[in-house]
């Protein structure tokens, strides 16, 4: 038996409660033309060993910057990244490319979301498993080999020994993703990182794939941060949702409490926008009216409060914190949360004034 | 005969240098620093790599035309069966005589007696024979020896020459491509081309075309102590600049070049030892010019000539593309030499040009002409001179550039009206016999070896004194009187003589004190020939 | 195979095509054959004996059959003016110039590939700066001008290397590297600037690709990632340039060889079309049009090799 195996599946048995991540005012800016685009926003968060979260916001709201930030994973130039990440003892903001090398593939792993661009077109199947394992596990060539195998058919690929000497063009979209969960499990990763892992994907195999990594992240008990735009991918799959809106967590809570008492509404917003399964699976999110904010010049106030239905001039002035709701790990950002008396009140007083409501007069705004 | 122009020549000419900027400043020159150079003693041993200009494509005289560089190579395995002498006679080499008959119809040509080919063959009159017939049967050397009319064997070392017309003369072609001496065998089964096998002072080793010509010491040399250098190499870098750079990193230890920048380049470098023909002349070199086609309107109109004459400035020319030290000619022979005198030729004169310009052009209309030049880069300079010369009487040109090889063949059907030429260096002016008399100058669109097609009754007159009149007095009186001829008929418009150097590394020396087996000197450096026995390197 | 043979039908075709239309320019060049086999003493007499003897006087399309023939017969013809078998010839000169092409090659894509890799890993940085504006300066500078620098210091300054001169590898393989340095570091300037250039291009595209920040996630070191994983899709670019540049390359070859004075095709190819000598300019065409097309067959293999998309097989899973 490998390393690979045991690593997920006895040294670290089923511990409640212990910390895998933590990650505390993240900040992540980027220099462009214009001046620093604040891509992440002072983000904190916490994640259990063995658990899932989803991190679920538009294109722009600064998910996929965050994954890549917790990874340290950002360009070299450009890019500055504050705050405290500690992931699995370590404290990787400041850490150096050598010694993030050690961690990456082996204790943190992640899956791209274009399986047709994230396999190397020029390598075999194969060689991209197994390089991992060699360099990181020390394994010779025929026992990666044997664990390529392995991990192949346990990712549901169909006779793994003809694919390893396959090269990626040679497999469909749903297969290649197959493989890269492979590649990203080789070691056995404590934390999985799934950015979009089915956008680029067939309607059909979305929902296999999804199953897989949840498959995959309960048999490892490894936790798995799973990033999409989309609230359905992560409806049942997922312990807790973290919903990001202009770089900032609008709103955080175990699933069931998210789906059941959502505050922000802005969430309420996404899951109005939830594909129907009459759209095709790329239709963009036009649900909601207007678009994100300009992250290097943001609006006071409120992020949101100019595509707001419940937008009150507070709501433009003065920004809402992020605050615990009365069920426990239930956090939120609104002066106006949704399924309140306040709320409702906001929500009227709009529609009597016939304001905010009106897509048009929201995107100029 | 001798060293006639040839197909490399006109390459040469395209190679720029050749042109006005045929220069030479430095002098090792005076006769003083060549015996300066002589006075170190001659090294037996050693060998020596020389950098000539251009390859060639054989060794059988009979089958290609040699230039400087082939005559090298030539005299390296081959002797010649005469040579000019320091005083400039003809002086027997291989041969042991040379006797015309009292009216100069027949020639006896003797061979030196014991001599034989690397090969062991013995050289005898059989031997002379089939180079003479070799060589009159030719068609590349044939025209020029048309005035044989019979060889025969006159006894075991002798052959006769039986010629058409008196010809005093012939001596002289023995001393270059016609007097060059294969073993028999080589001549008849084509062998000579690649595997030459001669008498000479090195044995054939290597040749690789295009990269280099190894020979021997020959052992056996028939002149004892003679050739002093174990083994020559030679190495055709046709690149001018290249040339001087395979000297200057010790490459080669010595190049011969026509070039100008060679000449400007080893000006005042005491690092090298640089031999130039400039300062004294025997025989005549290679002159540059404008070569008119006289069979072609406007240039039949003599106005027309003189108006070009008196418009083009040598001098600006000459300093222009050439450092300025050239020599100006006036005339086929060089100053300095027997057979030069003033010939009258015009001077630099814008008004008389335009005179004659606005004259001419009142019965034949605007004049307009086309100037040729090879294509390469201060050939082009030269010919935009001598436009803007033109320009400046009322002269409209244009300057057309033509391929190389091309140059000579529009040359010998008369297609063209003006070209920039060199040639007529040689040792007799009979040689130029077929380029300046009018039997040989035909109408446009046949083929004429008097380019210019100049038809001068009185000019070939004294071009036939020349070659069979036995009065030495006489002949250069006729040759004097040729070169005025020039002057009047204008076919030539004479610009500057060829200069030739080698320049060498200090160690190599020789290059002037070729001997004669008589005893005296042999002339040494002759438009870029010289005696490679001679050579030493201490 | 199908593409071996796709590519025997190419090479016949564009033989009959090159040599066809090269023995036409040849003929169409002003100025006549037979007096610069003759040279200046060229008489009626004699220009009518080698018109004869050489065919000259026959038709064009006749001509080149007879040639065609003859060469399929293995027999190149001989010099008019040196009479030597042009096919003699060609094998003497030959080695010289694949020898230099060859030698520049190496060292172009020696030197190409680990600089194009490094500047590629930090665009703008001090290696990137330096790398392309001396690239751009020596693709700015003719081989010519470039082979006289370099003689001028290494040859005449220094005496490190000989200015002109060639010798074969047979004889002393010492002095014939030694001969080849200058010259291959001539014709291989070019090449390298125009290769580092491209491959940089392609590897910092590359490098932009998801499948190095999944390399990257991976933990695999920055120099695994550069020659296992960035190389190869980069170098594909790189392969087609090479390619391309093989007319150039040669053309280049014949320069250097006048430079150098190197016995090669290149210099054999400028006399022989200077003095007329269209048997050996033909044989010439037909050497340069071979080797044209196994170059490119084997960049075709070379796609083969660093593509697999192009190998043409769908195996859908």
């Amino acid at each position: 038996m490998s390393r690979g195996h045991t690593t997920a599946g006895h040294e670290y048995p089923e511990i409640p409660a212990e910390t895998l991540l933590t990650v505390e005012d993240l900040r992540t800016t980027f220099d462009t033309p214009r001046g620093k685009l604040t891509a992440v926003d002072g983000v904190s968060f916490e994640l259990e060993a063995g658990r899932t979260l989803g991190v679920v916001g538009e294109s722009g709201s600064g998910k996929t910057v965050l994954s890549r930030s917790v990874m340290r994973l950002l360009p070299k130039r450009g890019a500055t990244s504050t705050g405290r990440v500690r992931f699995n003892g370590h404290e990787m903001v400041g850490l150096t490319q050598k010694q993030l090398r050690g961690i990456w593939g082996t204790e943190l792993a992640m899956v791209f979301q274009d399986p047709m661009t994230s396999l190397n077109p020029t390598m075999r199947i194969g060689n991209q498993i197994t390089e991992s394992l060699r360099y990181h596990l020390g394994m010779s060539s025929s026992e990666a080999t044997e664990h390529a195998v392995v991990l192949l058919s346990s990712v549901g690929i169909p006779t793994p020994e003809r694919r390893l000497h396959d090269y990626p063009h040679q497999l469909s979209g749903g297969l290649r993703q197959r493989v890269t969960i492979a590649i990203a499990l080789a070691c056995g990763p404590r934390l999985l990182f799934a950015d979009e892992p089915t956008t680029a994907l067939d309607v059909t195999v979305q929902a296999q794939i999804l199953d897989l990594l949840a498959a995959q992240q309960r048999e490892r008990s490894m936790a798995m941060i799973l990033v999409t735009h989309d609230l359905g991918v992560v409806a049942g799959r997922t312990d807790d949702i973290a919903v990001m809106y202009g770089g900032k967590i609008v709103e955080q809570a175990p699933t069931k409490t998210l789906f059941a008492e959502m505050r922000m509404p802005y969430t309420e917003a996404l899951l109005g926008s939830i594909p129907r399964a009459d759209q095709p699976s790329h239709t963009p999110l036009q649900a909601i009216p207007g678009r994100p904010p300009d992250l290097v010049s943001p609006p006071p106030g409120c992020r949101f409060a100019p595509r707001c239905p419940y937008a009150q001039p507070r709501c433009r002035h003065e920004e809402p914190p992020l605050r615990e709701a009365p069920t426990k790990g239930h956090r939120f950002a609104c002066w106006f949360p949704v399924g309140t008396p306040e709320g409702r009140q906001a929500l009227e007083e709009n529609r009597v004034r016939g304001v905010a409501l009106d897509p048009a007069r929201s995107v100029t705004t | 005969m001798g060293r006639e122009i040839d197909r490399r020549d006109f390459l040469r000419l395209g190679a720029g240098a050749a042109a006005a900027g045929v220069a030479g400043g430095a002098l090792l020159a005076g006769p003083g620093a060549g015996l300066a150079g002589a006075a170190s003693k001659p090294k037996s041993g050693g060998s020596m790599t020389i950098g000539v200009e251009a390859e060639e494509d054989g060794f059988d005289a009979a089958q290609v035309t040699w230039d400087s560089t082939g005559i090298i190579y030539a005299r390296t395995v081959y002797d010649s069966l005469a040579v000019i002498a320091a005083n400039g006679s003809v002086q027997p080499y291989l041969a042991q005589s040379i006797t015309p008959n009292a009216d100069y119809t027949q020639w006896v040509v003797t061979a030196r007696p014991n001599i034989t080919f690397h090969n062991g063959t013995p050289l005898d009159a059989n031997a002379l024979l089939a180079n003479a017939e070799a060589l009159a049967s030719s068609a590349i050397v044939g025209p020029a020896l048309a005035n044989i009319a019979s060889v025969t064997v006159s006894g075991p070392l002798s052959i006769t020459f039986t010629m058409k017309e008196p010809w005093i003369a012939f001596p002289y072609g023995l001393t270059s491509q016609a007097g060059m001496v294969a073993e028999p065998s080589t001549l008849k089964d084509g062998s000579a081309m690649q595997h030459p096998v001669g008498t000479g002072p090195f044995v054939f080793s290597e040749w690789v075309p295009g990269d280099h010509f190894t020979a021997t010491k020959n052992p056996n040399y028939w002149q004892s102590g003679l050739p002093y250098l174990d083994s020559i190499t030679y190495r055709p870098i046709v690149d001018v600049e290249a040339r001087s750079n395979s000297l200057k990193s010790g490459t080669v230890q010595m190049i011969l070049s026509s070039d100008a920048q060679t000449i400007h380049d080893f000006t005042g470098n005491s690092s090298y030892k640089m031999i130039t023909d400039l300062h004294k002349v025997i025989g005549e070199t290679d002159q540059i010019f404008l070569m008119l086609n006289t069979g072609t309107p406007p240039l039949t109109d003599s106005r027309v000539r003189q108006a070009l004459a008196y418009a083009i400035d040598p001098k600006l020319i000459n300093d222009t593309i050439g450092y300025g030290i050239a020599p100006l000619s006036t005339g086929p022979f060089t100053q300095g030499t027997p057979l030069y005198v003033p010939t009258g030729y015009p001077q630099y004169n814008v008004d008389k040009a335009k005179a004659l310009v606005s004259a001419a052009e009142k019965s034949l209309g605007p004049i307009n002409l086309q100037l040729g030049v090879t294509n390469t880069g201060r050939n082009v300079q030269l010919m935009e001179l001598v436009q803007a010369q033109l320009q400046q009487v009322g002269i409209k040109s244009t300057i057309t550039e033509v391929q190389q090889a091309d140059y000579i063949t529009n040359a010998l059907f008369g297609k063209y009206q003006l070209y920039l030429w060199r040639q007529f260096g040689t040792p007799n002016p009979d040689s130029n016999y077929i380029f300046w008399t009018s039997p040989t100058a035909a109408a446009e669109g046949a083929p004429a070896l008097n380019f210019a097609r100049n038809k001068d009754p009185l000019l070939d007159q004294a071009m036939n004194t020349g070659r069979s009149n036995p009065s030495a007095t006489a002949r250069t009186k006729a040759y004097q009187s040729v070169s005025r001829r020039f002057a009047v008929d204008l076919p030539f418009l004479w610009l500057t003589r060829a200069v030739w150097a080698s320049v060498s590394s200090p160690s190599v020396g020789g290059l002037l004190t070729p001997k004669v087996p008589t005893g005296g000197l042999a002339y040494p450096f002759i438009s870029g020939v010289f005696f490679p026995q001679a050579l030493y390197n201490s | 195979m199908a593409l071996l043979a796709r590519r025997l039908v190419q090479l016949v075709g564009v033989l009959l095509v090159v040599t066809f239309f090269s023995y036409l320019l040849l003929n169409l060049l002003p100025g006549n054959v037979a007096v610069a086999v003759l040279g200046p003493n060229a008489t009626a007499a004699g220009i009518a004996h080698v018109t004869a003897e050489l065919h000259l006087n026959q038709p064009l399309p006749q001509r080149y059959i007879e040639w065609l023939w003859q060469v399929l017969q293995g027999n190149f013809g001989e010099s008019y003016h040196t009479h030597e078998a042009v096919s003699t010839s060609l094998a003497q000169r030959l080695p010289v110039t694949i020898e230099l092409l060859v030698i520049s090659q190496i060292l172009a894509f020696a030197f190409a590939i680990p600089l194009g890799i490094l500047a590629a890993l930090r665009p703008g940085g001090w290696l990137d700066n330096i790398s392309s504006i001396t690239a751009f300066g020596f693709l700015a500078l003719p081989p010519y001008v470039l082979g006289v620098i370099l003689v001028l210091i290494f040859a005449v300054s220094l005496h490190w290397f000989p200015a002109t001169g060639y010798t074969p590898f047979l004889t002393d393989p010492g002095a014939n590297i030694h001969d080849m340095i200058l010259p291959s570091i001539t014709l291989a300037v070019g090449s390298l600037a125009v290769y580092l250039r491209v491959l940089r291009a392609e590897m910092i595209a590359t490098l932009q690709e998801d499948y190095i920040t999944m390399a990257v996630a991976k933990g695999m070191p920055t120099w695994r990632i550069l020659t296992r994983h960035a190389l190869r899709p980069s170098t594909i670019a790189l392969v087609t340039v090479a390619g391309l540049n093989v007319g150039a390359l040669i053309g280049g070859a014949f320069l250097v060889e006048y430079i150098f004075a190197l016995p090669g095709v290149g210099v054999l190819a400028i006399e022989s079309i200077f003095s007329k000598d269209y048997l050996v300019v033909q044989g010439i065409v037909v050497v340069v049009a071979v080797a044209y097309v196994v170059v490119n067959f084997c960049v075709d293999l070379l796609y083969l090799f660093l593509d697999p998309r192009a190998r043409g097989v769908q195996t859908l899973g």
